[in-house]
């Protein structure tokens, strides 16, 4: 008989029809995101071991190399008097912008609610630059929310279980984000290449004014990022007289590579009010 | 000699480890040269004992690496699986060099359902530097296949 004999060939025809069904199904619906969430279980050890040199520098360092602790000290209290400087600024701001809107009579901007969350596991592939991080949908959490270090947004959740998301990195090639240079802002996007470190500045003209070292902040386009936070930094551009656009690289000021936790931003500001609406408002 | 009883523990154990080698972070210039552990370690234990791991085994190594990596279920696990059916036993006769091209056959491949799912799914763009894994790969097969054999020896795993 013909079917007693299975060979590794049907079995693997079998699995090949399964796996394309799962792909589908994985991709078009999300049924099957609790079940990753469940089994991303496993990673946790491998995530441990991982993390365990970097750990172990961190409390050697903490702990035995003389003056090291005292060096951290010194260059933290000079870091936090420089950041006090700034919020006294910021503050005053705030006032200012409370001031105006009300004098827009547009409702008081609530300020930016921050959560704190874990990272549970990092995956960096060449093509996908993703991570796993504690909380879900139980603590608020919703699908495009931003997500920064304190040195520059990091990427934006992707993913959603009950308690576990998953966050696409600026780094990831699937990933855009709109930005605008700091000094000029001059709009443009920054894309991911796959490749930690670096993110790519496309469809700059050959005469757009950027330079090396440009920092490169969130628009607020499209809604998903508030404005104003850092992304990167300009670090090359090759200028070639035949190309149509510059090709620009910059490095990401967060790295997620040594980072344990993460900040997710969850923005519920109002839309901006157009400037011709305001007068109505007020009657 | 270990116990009859626990020596093919010493399978799983070598897969483990290859996953972690898989998905632990690499240096920036090494990135898209680092070798699919995964497929060394299966693709030599699906040669040598067939009776223990064959293409079911390999397509859970797949789905477990799907997990890890977050890429969607099926994608790994049919480059896995295709990796683990092209292991004939046949291969154990032909020299290491011979081996050595069918392994860079079979992870090109196993890279090509990766990246072509990727494409679909996401519309990445496919590049040529992402087989570069598939050749480190393939030059790391005779060290590979030299060490498994040595434990599989030491560990009195018969040949199937």
């Amino acid at each position: 008989m013909v079917f007693n004999q299975i060979t590794p060939l049907h079995r693997f025809f079998f699995l090949l029809v399964f796996s394309v069904a799962l792909m589908i199904v994985d991709h078009r619906s999300p049924l099957l995101v609790s079940a990753r969430a469940a089994g991303s279980v496993i990673n946790r050890p491998f995530q441990f071991v991982i993390n365990l040199p970097a750990a172990t520098r961190e409390w050697l360092d903490a702990h035995y190399r003389d003056g090291t602790l005292y060096r951290k000290y010194k260059a933290l209290q000079a870091k936090q008097a420089v950041l006090e400087a700034h919020l006294q600024r910021y503050e005053a701001l705030q006032a200012e912008n409370r001031r105006l809107s009300r004098l827009l009579s547009a409702s008081p901007r609530p300020g930016e609610r921050v959560l704190l969350a874990e990272v549970v596991e990092i995956g960096l592939e060449p093509f996908t630059h993703r991570i796993g991080l504690n909380l879900g949908v139980e603590s608020g959490v919703y699908s495009g929310q931003a997500v920064i270090l304190p040195e520059g947004v990091l990427g934006q959740v992707s993913g959603l279980g009950f308690k576990h998301s998953v966050v696409t990195l600026i780094t990831d090639p699937s990933h855009a984000i709109p930005v605008q240079i700091q000094r000029n802002g001059l709009r443009t996007i920054v894309q991911g290449l796959g490749v930690s470190g670096q993110v790519s500045v496309p469809f700059l003209s050959a005469q757009a004014d950027i330079r090396k070292g440009d920092l490169l902040v969130t628009s607020g386009l499209g809604g998903g990022f508030p404005a104003g936070y850092k992304v990167a930094q300009v670090q090359e551009i090759v200028t070639d007289s035949t190309a149509e656009f510059l090709t620009v690289r910059a490095s990401p000021l967060a790295d997620i590579k040594f980072a344990g936790e993460v900040l997710l931003l969850s923005s519920n500001a109002p839309p901006s009010v157009p400037p011709g609406s305001a007068g109505r408002g007020a009657r | 000699m270990k116990k009859p009883g626990n020596r093919w523990l010493v399978i799983p154990a070598t897969l483990l480890l290859s996953l972690f080698l898989n998905v632990v972070p690499y240096p920036g210039w090494v990135e898209f040269a680092r070798p699919d552990w995964v497929t060394l370690v299966l693709f030599y234990w699906c040669l040598a004992t067939p009776q223990w791991i064959g293409v079911g085994g390999g397509w859970l190594m797949g789905l477990l690496l799907d997990l890890m990596q977050y890429t969607l279920f099926g994608q790994h696990a049919l480059g896995k699986a295709l990796v683990a059916a092209s292991a004939h036993p046949r291969l154990r006769l032909c020299p290491l060099w011979q081996q050595c091209a069918v392994v860079l056959v079979i992870s090109s491949l196993d890279t090509a359902i990766v990246m072509w799912v990727y494409h679909l799914a996401h519309g990445v763009e496919i590049r040529l530097q992402y087989w570069q894994t598939a050749v480190t790969t393939a030059l790391l097969w005779p060290v590979a296949y030299v060490l498994m054999r040595r434990l599989r020896q030491r560990s009195g795993i018969v040949r199937g």
